[in-house]
Order: structure tokens, then C-alpha cells, then sequence
């Protein structure tokens, strides 16, 4: 039985934010480490990203890390609860996955054999 | 420094529009008031724009969004939307905002419910909202003034009606004392007509997006 708090399915938006924040980060490195590693499939806009991280701040899945004078900008960073939800995420899509390599022709399977 | 004139019956799709044509002029925007406009020579296609609606949001709600802006190097201009707001003096009640943003007593309140957006353009779409989610939500909070200042001239066409007396004096503006009923009727009806056309428009896009969204979940 799976904890209660956990949420899912998590949208796209709120799973990729959090990767980004495995390491401190900040709004525009946000942006950046998803446009990058989606290879721009996925650009945020201002307006979904800050209602994002307000989102997953108040969660509690992300915190913000301490501000120092040197720091203009609010550098974000994920907590221990925010990992837990990733991590429950990436299970619920190894399943769906899974049984998607099953049944499609890309896992193998041709349309005609039983399933 | 180049001022132009402009009025919007589209503030948001209208004003944005109008400005990235502006762009593609080679022209940035330098400051902006409620119908005036101040831009400088740029590069043409130099800076891309997009508008916001931030009248829903509270004071303190709106400097935070403008910090996030600024940490990801989105420049920005407050703008008016001049729909269903009251004043009196320095106090202005927004009768559409969510809580926090109705009562406007700060003077960093008053006059802001849009915000147009800048930045350096990188050939990718500027959109403020990524997700269909996310546009629904705008869409709707866009759609609560219309609905306000339809009932509003509703309730006061029926005080034109059943109780006479004009409600308003527009001595101001006129030679005479105030607004004779017929003439006030017509305003209404005109205010009523353009609210009632938005509220339609905004609802289609929102039932669009549903049925997108619906599919998609």
C-alpha cells in the first residue's frame, strides 16, 4: 500500500521542476535545464512557472534556499517529501511503460498476437 | 523617445498583438500609460511582448510575480484595465479579484491589473502560460470583470428604470445636470453588449481548451 500523502499522476510541469531542483536552483535555471533536456519540446512560460513553484512550495516539495546578499535571485531546491513524490512518479510511469513495451509493435509485440 | 496614441477594445490580445507588430517595426517600448505609449529605436524584431492580466492578484501577490520576473529577466510595464472598478478617493474595489486583490488602498494597487511583459527575442514562441491547465485558469480570471460589469449595468438599468433617478451625474462632462433615462439606457445597453461579446469569446476559448484538456488528461 502506497503512503497517502504521495500525489499522482503528477503533471509534466510539476515533475520537471522538481528534477530541475535536485540542485539549488533558480527560475531561470529552471527554465533553461527543462528547455535542455527536452530539447525544447517543453518551454515554460513565466506565468506557468511561477504558479508552479508557488504550487510546490506551498507542498512543501520544494523549500528556498537560504538567501545570501551576494544572491540576487530566490534559488530553489527540492525536500525530502518533494523526493518522495518524484520517486513514486517514476515507479507509476516504469509501470505504464512497461505495459505500453508490452503491447505496442516498439516493445516487440505485433498488433496481431494475442495480449 | 516616439509617443503614440492607442486605445484597445482587446487590452490583452489586442495590446499584444499591437506591440510585437511595433517590434517587428524596430521599436521598444519605454514606458507606458493608460492610452499613451513611449518607445525607443531598436533592432526590428529586436524584443518580443506578451500581456498579462494580474488583476485577480493581491499587492503583495503582484510584487512577488514581478521579483519572479525579474529573477528570470522578463522586463515589464503595470498598465490600468479600466473594467468594473469603483473608486472612492484613494480606495478602489475590484469587485472581480479573488481575496486579497479586492480592496485596492495602497497606491501600488491602484491603476494594475496588466502587465505587459518584455523580452529579448529568441525566435521561440513568448507565451505566458505553457500548459492548457494553465491557460483555462487565465481565461477564466480574465472572464470575472466581464461578468461583474454585466450585472453591474444590469442592476443599474433597473435603478434607471424602476427608480427613476439617474444614477449617474454626468454634470462633468455636460452642459446638462445629468443623463436623461433614454440616453442612459443606450450607454448601459452598449457597455452590456461589448461585456456580454467577451464573456461569449472567453467562454468558447475556455471549452476549446476543455475538450483539448479532457483528451489530453
Amino acid at each position: 500500500m502506497k503512503n497517502k500523502i504521495l500525489e499522482s499522476p503528477l503533471t509534466e510541469t510539476a515533475l520537471l521542476i522538481m528534477l530541475a531542483m535536485y540542485k539549488p536552483n533558480h527560475g531561470y535555471g529552471v527554465m533553461q535545464f527543462v528547455e535542455e533536456k527536452t530539447n525544447g519540446r517543453v518551454i515554460f512560460g513565466p506565468g506557468t512557472l511561477y504558479g508552479a513553484i508557488n504550487n510546490l512550495e506551498k507542498k512543501k516539495w520544494i523549500t528556498l534556499c537560504e538567501v545570501t546578499e551576494s544572491e540576487r535571485k530566490k534559488e530553489f531546491v527540492i525536500t525530502e517529501l518533494g523526493k518522495k513524490q518524484v520517486e513514486a512518479e517514476l515507479e507509476r510511469m516504469k509501470e505504464v511503460y512497461k505495459l505500453g513495451m508490452e503491447i505496442t509493435s516498439i516493445g516487440g509485440m505485433s498488433n496481431d498476437q494475442e495480449i | 523617445m516616439i509617443k503614440k496614441f492607442r486605445v484597445f477594445l482587446s487590452p490583452i490580445e489586442g495590446q499584444e498583438k499591437w506591440l510585437n507588430e511595433k517590434a517587428t517595426e524596430g521599436l521598444k517600448l519605454s514606458g507606458a500609460g493608460r492610452f499613451i505609449y513611449e518607445f525607443k529605436k531598436c533592432k526590428p524584431n529586436q524584443y518580443q511582448y506578451a500581456v498579462d492580466y494580474i488583476g485577480n492578484k493581491s499587492n503583495i501577490q503582484r510584487k512577488e510575480y514581478e521579483s519572479f520576473l525579474d529573477d528570470i529577466d522578463i522586463n515589464y510595464y503595470e498598465m490600468p484595465l479600466n473594467i468594473c472598478q469603483f473608486s472612492i478617493g484613494r480606495v478602489k474595489f475590484r469587485s472581480y479579484a479573488n481575496r486579497g486583490g479586492k480592496i485596492a488602498t495602497s497606491s501600488g494597487m491602484i491603476n494594475r491589473e496588466l502587465l505587459i511583459l518584455e523580452r529579448e527575442n529568441n525566435g521561440k514562441p513568448f507565451n505566458i502560460y505553457s500548459n492548457v491547465k494553465d491557460k483555462i485558469m487565465s481565461l477564466k480570471e480574465r472572464r470575472k470583470p466581464h461578468i461583474y460589469l454585466l450585472i453591474f449595468m444590469v442592476l443599474m438599468e433597473l435603478y434607471n428604470d424602476f427608480i427613476g433617478k439617474p444614477f449617474i451625474d454626468i454634470s462633468y462632462f455636460s452642459n446638462r445636470n445629468s443623463l436623461d433615462k433614454n440616453t442612459l439606457s443606450i450607454f448601459l445597453g452598449i457597455i452590456a453588449i461589448i461585456s456580454m461579446v467577451r464573456i461569449v469569446r472567453l467562454s468558447l476559448s475556455i471549452k476549446t481548451l476543455n475538450k483539448k484538456t479532457s483528451i489530453q488528461q
